[in-house]
């Protein structure tokens, strides 16, 4: 399965968020890292099919994603930044809505409802209205909502904002883990989350991947471009800094 | 859609407003029957309550059972044989409290149609020698009043032929009763608009809460959520409608059925005005009525899920929906637009109004059709609801 993503560009007005951006998505962990405005929420949307495409395409086997439509919707799963939950809904209640909207069976919803609720640690909790859960915990709800169709394609949009450490380790291990089997793309601030699970990084600064590729590869590039000795630690949030604080971006604390 | 009715009943605002509707048509309710008066001459007092719409329709049944022309020369010959100033103090003790409502109808009856008021003098100034000519007589004025010099615009010969014909359909003789009961539960019927206040605010947020909370973006990726989601929420917003009036309705219907029966039902329209040229009972009227303002609701409902999934605020909503039932109450009349008349007639607070629609002559030309006002209104709100149905999903799923 490939998702190809072919010059695709968002522009709204006078102000491009994306800019003519291509790259081919296969199986694996793609982690995306900007300051903020640099354009990975937008391009998230246009992968979900939410935010209209203004120039160039997105592409899956070979098939333009909004000509898929609903087909391409059951192969997705999303979590969008800080989006609303219905207070007066239980978590149980929230993800069979869900469900019901990805088009699952109702006994089906209901078995792997009870199954991700026990993954993302909501087991007990799973009778509760959301008005009561912490912000952690309501994003561990949007995680497991996300989950609920086995998604080939996952998008996770700054998935553990709000998580304590313990949680965020958890949440590592379980992206990696899905990502084996399936297109996960996280975008993130938090530099140490892509660091340990992402396959691929993408570093994004007004609308274009100013650099990708493995830790690996940016490492070198990192050593190349800085002439900095192999003696010298590497790690992503040098490389980060590195790009991101030389610019006028307004910058986010890492 | 079980979850789409979850979001709108477990909305605080939407419950207050959905009780607040039903206690006000319960107010209503007390406040008709409470304020209902019958004068009792053998006892010299005034009866309240209840107890004076029976003894109202009690008096009307000893009146007649048919307006008959013989009945009609009688009663006016009587209220003549008086010789008073039907305006005075006098008359009204004298003639006008003993025979109560049928007087007012025979009145009426015989007022010029362009009259806002009655002229109960009408009645003393009737030529009975070839008696009351009263179905003669209503023709008469109905044919004046399609012949006269409107300063916005004429009937034209068609139109005239139009009316002419249907007010001659009607059925005659008129029968008669009380329609007391009858005509306090059109007014509950008519109390439907106010509930139309609880439609703006229950279907304000439908769409615009998704892009307020967020949601939206989720929803918009799954399978269903541009298409079943969306279908699900206009048709649980429709439902609603339907549902929240009728209850409205059956609460209405139901108490003043169960705390005094339904007389009157069965009666012609026309004992309301007897210019009216529909052949209709009351009862019929008030489920017109009824479907009129179920008709409004639901291009209302339909034009706010639009709003709200354009404009993706509940406010700016709620706002218009506020406005499109109240601003047009304050629109005047023209004296020189007959066009602008055409189209004040047509706004929601004037259209629910069934009683007064159906004695006012209002037709709409097109070509060689003539489409009646009851007609226009049915054809104008089933436009706006199947635009708005057809907009509701592309403006949501463009909005974002």
């Amino acid at each position: 399965m490939e998702l190809i993503l072919d010059r695709v560009t968002k522009q709204y007005k006078n102000k491009i968020a994306v800019d003519r951006l291509s790259t081919t998505l296969k199986e694996g962990v793609y982690g995306l890292l900007g300051a903020n405005g640099a354009g990975k929420t937008t391009l998230m949307r246009m992968i979900c099919g939410i935010a209209e495409i203004s120039s160039g395409e997105i592409r899956l086997g070979g098939e333009e994603i909004g000509v898929m439509g609903g087909r391409y919707r059951d192969l997705l799963g999303y979590l969008p930044q800080d989006f609303g939950y219905y207070p007066n809904f239980t978590a149980m209640e929230f993800m069979l809505y869900i469900a019901s909207l990805k088009g699952l069976d109702r006994s089906y919803a209901k078995k792997q409802s009870k199954t991700l609720l026990q993954k993302v640690g909501l087991a007990n909790e799973m009778r509760h209205k959301i008005k009561t859960f912490s912000g952690g915990m309501r994003q561990r709800l949007g995680i497991a909502q996300a989950l609920l169709n086995d998604p080939k394609i996952l998008v996770l949009d700054e998935p553990t904002a709000g998580l304590d450490p313990k949680e965020r380790v958890r949440f590592r291990n379980m992206i990696a883990e899905l990502g084996k089997n399936r297109i996960v793309i996280l975008s993130t601030h938090i530099v140490s989350d892509v660091e340990e699970i992402a396959d691929w990084i993408f570093l994004m600064k007004q609308g274009q991947f100013i650099a990708q590729g493995t830790l690996e590869d940016l490492k070198e590039h990192y050593l190349e471009v800085t002439g900095a000795g192999e003696a010298e630690i590497f790690n992503l949030e040098k490389l980060y800094l590195f790009y991101f604080e030389e610019g006028d971006e307004e910058y986010d604390a890492v | 859609m079980r979850y789409e009715w979850k979001k709108i009943f477990e909305r605080r605002l939407n419950v207050i407003a959905m009780l607040l509707g039903y206690m006000l048509i319960g107010i209503c309710i007390f406040s008709y029957i409470s304020q209902e008066r019958f004068y009792d001459e053998k006892t010299d007092s005034y009866i309240e309550g209840i107890e004076a719409l029976r003894m109202e329709q009690a008096r009307a049944e000893a009146q007649t059972d048919v307006i008959t022309e013989e009945y009609m020369t009688e009663l006016i010959s009587e209220i003549q044989s008086y010789n008073m100033d039907l305006e005075s103090d006098e008359a009204y003790t004298e003639i006008i409290r003993p025979l109560g409502d049928i007087f007012y109808f025979v009145a009426k009856s015989y007022t010029d149609m362009r009259e806002n008021t009655i002229d109960r003098n009408a009645l003393s100034k009737l030529d009975l020698a070839n008696g009351a000519r009263f179905y003669e007589h209503r023709m008469e004025k109905i044919r004046d009043y399609l012949n006269c010099d409107f300063s916005y615009g004429n009937y034209t010969e068609a139109e005239k032929a139009y009316w002419i014909e249907k007010a001659e359909n009607t059925n005659i003789p008129f029968r008669w009763g009380s329609k007391s009961v009858m005509s306090n539960l059109w007014e509950l019927v008519f109390v439907g608009v106010y509930l139309l206040f609880v439609v703006v605010i229950c279907t304000s947020s439908v769409f615009s809460a998704e892009y307020e909370s967020g949601a939206a973006f989720l929803l918009l990726t799954t399978k269903y959520g541009k298409d079943r989601m969306i279908w699900s929420k206009i048709t649980v917003s429709v439902l609603f409608v339907v549902g929240y009036l009728t209850g409205g309705t059956l609460l209405s219907a139901g108490s003043t059925a169960l705390i005094l029966g339904l007389p009157g039902a069965n009666l012609p329209v026309q004992l309301w005005n007897s210019v009216i040229p529909y052949n209709l009972t009351i009862g019929q009227a008030c489920l017109g009525s009824l479907a009129i303002i179920m008709l409004i609701g639901i291009t209302i409902a339909l034009v706010l899920l639009c709003s709200s999934a354009g404009l993706r605020s509940s406010l700016a909503t709620l706002v218009i929906g506020a406005a499109i039932i109240i601003a047009p109450a304050f629109f005047p009349m023209s004296k020189e637009s007959g066009l602008w008349n055409h189209i004040n007639y047509l706004f929601p607070v004037r259209a629910a109004n069934l009683k007064e629609v159906m004695g006012l002559y209002v037709s709409y030309t097109m070509g060689n059709v003539i489409i009646p006002y009851v007609g226009m209104i049915v054809i104008v709100y089933t436009v706006i609801s199947v635009m708005a149905l057809l907009l509701i999903r592309r403006v949501f799923v463009r909005a974002r």
